[in-house]
């Protein structure tokens, strides 16, 4: 067809007429629509290890499937957050996407149906004797616009936990012992680094969400797994109030890090995956983030991974988490053929195999691996899959605050850097949140 | 005006810009009327727009971020305009001495950036600044200024300069070659006249040289105000307004208001105004830097 | 005649900093083609320093794995067409401008020049609109029609004026001749018009090069994108494999600075007296 376009303004365009070589562009394009068998397929794994794990699941599904055509377009989150609803809407996006849980990305969609119920296929494949009923719950919306409950839309095939990455060898040489036992020792153990002249925490601002992840992990550390309710309600939108004295307090203490140079210097200037990078070459002492950074941080032996130390007396502190973002059918998928592939395609997602694999990569499969499956665990692995087990049996997975309204991560995002830079207090970023929450609640 | 022996009856005439008039005015014009219309309407992209007449526009003068994003233009505006007209012309007037070939190979170097693609600049300006790995601040390290490698893009006080300088770094050099073709077109009997009354360099230049550019200096202002109204492509590419909006200007605002946020007929307002400031300034540049001989000119 | 002639030439220090302005402009450039070329233990070394030898499988990973094959590709397949066919119509269009009368011929002038002055962002939205209800959104129509409209107008008032400086004997020479306007048309206004019509191709062929917002919004498919855009989301993926990234940047590059070192005058004269008009 090309040939065709470029044949006709290459031989003497004058001579035929220009509106000849409109309509051939027109043609084109429309013939370019009709795809035989096409699923379209939008992710997340941007970073290049959790990229190569998706490449040969992929090429796996392809074989799979001989006739059919992949096409696979990789987003990083900001980007996916960004046109995910607008392509979808525009009746031109993905059939089975990555979407983000929660008010701002998954609530939305299904408000506006363009996301598929995936129960059909849970019965079918019985998804649900992988993943608990508190983990599915976060891929469920009601009709009426009710988080946790409904419906479910989603499935994710990994597990997260938001955590606290150290490196052993800067701790040791600033003679901080180990293990952590309390968020009191944690905090210690970051003056003892600073005292040392080295920098206790890596972390990048510039773009990723390490300075959420850090609020919301020290605040919800701070809460035992027995008194999870109120954020639960506040997160699945039966109400609530960001303005706590446990938010407060958090904000505070990280400003006071940041504020006190705390942070690697120049953090405002470098993205969070900047920060893994740093941090994997063995600067700085700690890094909050999540159990997704695992392929990258493998390469560092110092480097280990611990939830977030409780303060004394909170038995089951919570750790931020759930699962990684959920594979969603969406409603370009409106033929039962490709609704079906489709299935099929997460069905692979989620499989044994696909556990093992990212389990082989380093990362942390939400459905647990076979134990005669031939993987050697990274010791990084192994203590996730650990945390993993004791924080579902004590109930202390936390959630992810952005999802409590569809605005909120911008709100953290246009705010977190002004309390880092001391330019809003702790009392205002948390006005701020609230106000957001509390505008959704009315709206709802 | 006389008619042109081309010239024939209307019927056949409109063959010749039918074509190009309906392909402009349904994907350029009308989208613009329609920008217009929407701009008077609240709109979320799905259900049927509602008319809300100016509201939108009046809750645009009370919309704090908004005034934030005109600021940090007003701000822009010294780094796409004030900083390379000048520039330019101080260099314009160096250059001009120099033989030649070092004149071509100098206008050929600084002239460069001007054809680059601004998103990809960005980009590569976004790798330059990196605190940790960019070039930049491992430079000012190495010459003994690491107290000065600061997270220029994500600092509050210096991100709006730090992305300023890569638009003036882009458009100085095109600013130069244009005064030097400006120059080129002045009567060197001037030159001679003033070397004569014993002028030297520098009256010279502020004498002679600089009023006769009036007409490349309105044009130079003229293209670099428009460009920074128009900004999107470099900030979006290295900071997308942030951090905190501190670099947000209106294209990226209505981009945010639009295509995040789904508030498409507040959005349209905000583009709108974009557009407006762009006739006003036209029309200012135009009235205010007249060449001084104006008068006399047809 | 050398310009300068009569005048003193510029002192040393004059010439030094201006060396030093054309070193500003040109580093950037400079640190990017060096660090396309190392690996990554080699950019911890710092960045002013030489690989030990150069890595040019950055560029294979850039074209294959970062699909920056489709990228060129596409930005091939829709500079062409935009570039052709925006010259086909604008001097059509100019044609008409020129020397023909029709209704509204004034208001229709004042609309393009509009269109001239209104930036893509006040627009985008209806545009992107309209794309979405006649369902071209991915597709490369998406990306070749708007442009080509969006380059009608400066197409159409270049080539007028080209056309209205040409000596009206020889039209009238043809005219007398008894010549039809479209033989006059093709075979004597465009032989002469072929310097007019190069250079606007060069403002075209940038401008379409370099468009980032029309392929942003209107494009959301990996397989549409052209390389300013594919760059983008290039740069979300890579961040942290800065070796691969500014090979990226290179591909998007090389072009643009190949076909201004080849036509390089044409580019500088073209730009500055294509902006006086």
């Amino acid at each position: 067809m090309f040939r065709r376009l470029i044949s006709c303004s290459a031989s003497p365009a004058v001579r035929r007429s220009a509106v000849l070589a409109g309509a051939a562009i027109i043609g084109f394009s429309l013939s370019g629509m009709v795809r035989a068998e096409t699923l379209t397929v939008w992710d997340d794994h941007d970073s290049e290890s959790r990229a190569a794990v998706m490449a040969e699941l992929n090429g796996r599904f392809k074989e799979a499937h001989p006739d059919i055509t992949l096409d696979h377009t990789i987003r990083d989150f900001a980007d996916l957050n960004m046109t995910l609803k607008l392509a979808v809407s525009s009746g031109d996006g993905p059939d089975v996407t990555k979407v983000n849980q929660g008010a701002g990305a998954m609530g939305l969609m299904v408000k506006e149906h363009l996301l598929v119920p995936v129960d059909d296929f849970i019965a079918e494949y019985g998804w649900d004797k992988n993943q608990s009923e508190s983990l599915l719950a976060r891929d469920r919306w009601s009709d009426k616009g009710e988080f946790g409950v409904g419906p479910t839309y989603g499935i994710s095939s990994l597990a997260e936990i938001v955590g606290l990455y150290y490196n052993e060898k800067v701790l040791a040489d600033a003679g901080v012992e180990l293990p952590l036992k309390s968020f009191e020792d944690l905090k210690a153990a970051a003056d003892k680094i600073k005292e040392a002249g080295k920098t206790p925490f890596m972390i990048g601002t510039a773009k990723g969400h390490l300075t959420l992840h850090m609020l919301a992990g020290i605040t919800q550390a701070h809460i035992d797994a027995s008194d999870r309710k109120a954020l639960d309600d506040l997160v699945y939108g039966h109400g609530g109030t960001f303005d706590t004295p446990g938010n407060v307090e958090s904000a505070k203490i990280v400003q006071d890090w940041a504020q006190d140079g705390y942070f690697f210097n120049g953090y405002q200037g470098i993205s969070g995956d900047d920060a893994v990078q740093l941090f994997v070459s063995g600067e700085g002492a700690f890094l909050i983030s999540g159990t997704w950074y695992f392929g990258d941080m493998k390469a560092n032996p110092d480097i280990h991974f611990m939830p977030i130390p409780g303060p004394k007396g909170v038995e089951h502190p919570l750790s931020v988490g759930g699962v990684d973002l959920a594979w969603a059918i969406t409603s370009i998928a409106k033929e039962d053929g490709t609704k079906a592939l489709a299935g099929e395609y997460i069905n692979y997602m989620v499989s044994e195999d696909a556990a093992v694999t990212w389990a082989k990569a380093g990362y942390l499969p939400a459905s647990s691996v076979p134990a005669d499956a031939d993987i050697e665990v990274t010791p990084l692995l192994s203590e996730g899959i650990k945390i993993w087990k004791s924080l579902n049996e004590n109930n202390a997975i936390g959630h992810y605050p952005d999802w409590a309204s569809p605005t909120m991560l911008k709100t953290f995002d246009d705010n977190t850097p002004l309390l880092l830079a001391g330019q809003e207090t702790p009392q205002e970023l948390i006005d701020k949140l609230d106000a957001d929450y509390q505008a959704y609640m009315k709206s709802k | 005006m006389s008619r042109s022996p081309l010239d024939a009856k209307v019927s056949s005439n409109l063959i010749f810009i039918l074509p190009g008039l309906l392909i402009y005015g349904s994907l350029v014009f009308g989208p613009i009327i329609a920008a217009l219309v929407l701009s008077l309407t609240s709109w979320n992209g799905i259900s049927a727009p509602d008319w809300i007449g100016f509201g939108n526009y009046i809750s645009l003068i009370a919309d704090e971020v908004f005034f934030k994003s005109l600021k940090n233009n007003a701000i822009l505006m010294i780094f796409y305009c004030a900083v390379p007209v000048c520039l330019g012309v101080a260099l314009a007037a160096l250059v001009w001495n120099l033989k030649q070939k070092e004149q071509l190979a100098l206008r050929t170097l600084l002239f460069l950036p001007y054809i680059m693609p601004t998103a990809v600049l960005g980009i590569i300006w976004h790798w330059l600044y990196n605190p940790a790995f960019g070039p930049f601040n491992q430079a000012l390290k190495l010459v003994g200024l690491g107290d000065y490698a600061l997270p220029w893009l994500g600092d509050f006080t210096f991100v709006l300069p730090a992305v300023g300088i890569v638009a003036s770094w882009y458009f100085f050099g095109f600013c130069m070659v244009l005064f030097l073709s400006g120059m080129q077109r002045i009567d060197p009997s001037l030159f001679e006249a003033a070397k004569v009354d014993g002028a030297r360099g520098i009256r010279t230049f502020f004498f002679i040289t600089l009023p006769l550019l009036l007409p490349e200096i309105r044009i130079a202002l003229l293209l670099t105000i428009i460009a920074s109204i128009k900004s999107f492509d470099l900030i979006f590419t290295m900071t997308r307004g942030g951090p905190a909006n501190a670099t947000l200007v209106p294209n990226i605002y209505m981009y945010q208001l639009g295509f995040q946020l789904n508030r498409y007929g507040y959005a349209a307002a905000v583009a709108i105004v974009g557009a407006i400031l762009i006739f006003v300034v036209n029309y200012a540049v135009h009235r205010l830097v007249r060449p001084n001989h104006a008068g006399d000119a047809s | 005649m050398s310009q300068s002639s009569g005048l003193n030439t510029t002192a040393w220090p004059m010439r030094i900093i201006l060396w030093l302005f054309a070193l500003m402009t040109v580093i950037p450039f400079g640190l990017l083609i060096l660090t396309s070329l190392k690996s990554r233990p080699d950019l911890l070394q710092g960045a002013f320093v030489l690989p030990e030898y150069p890595h040019f499988e950055n560029y294979v990973s850039a074209w294959i794995d970062g699909h920056f094959n489709v990228y060129f590709q596409n930005s091939v397949f829709v500079v062409v067409p935009v570039v052709t066919i925006s010259i086909a119509l604008g001097t059509l269009t100019g044609f008409g401008f020129a020397f023909l009368s029709f209704p509204f011929k004034r208001t229709l002038f004042v609309m393009m020049t509009i269109g001239m002055m209104v930036p893509t962002e006040a627009f985008i939205i209806p545009l992107y609109y309209e794309m979405r209800y006649t369902g071209l959104i991915n597709t490369y129509a998406a990306l070749i029609l708007p442009q080509i409209a969006m380059s009608i107008p400066f197409a159409t008032i270049f080539m007028a004026s080209a056309m209205r400086q040409l000596p009206q004997e020889i039209l009238e020479a043809a005219v007398l001749d008894g010549a039809r306007r479209s033989y006059i048309l093709r075979r004597v206004i465009l032989p002469l018009m072929v310097p007019a019509m190069s250079t606007l191709a060069l403002f075209l062929f940038i401008w379409t090069w370099n468009e980032f917002l029309i392929p942003l919004i209107l494009v959301n498919d990996d397989s549409f994108r052209t390389l300013p855009i594919g760059m983008l989301f290039f740069q979300g993926r890579y961040t942290v494999n800065t070796p691969v990234l500014t090979a990226g940047a290179v591909i998007v590059i090389a072009p643009l600075i190949l076909a201004y070192l080849i036509f390089q005058r044409k580019f500088i004269s073209g730009l500055t007296s294509g902006a006086t008009k």
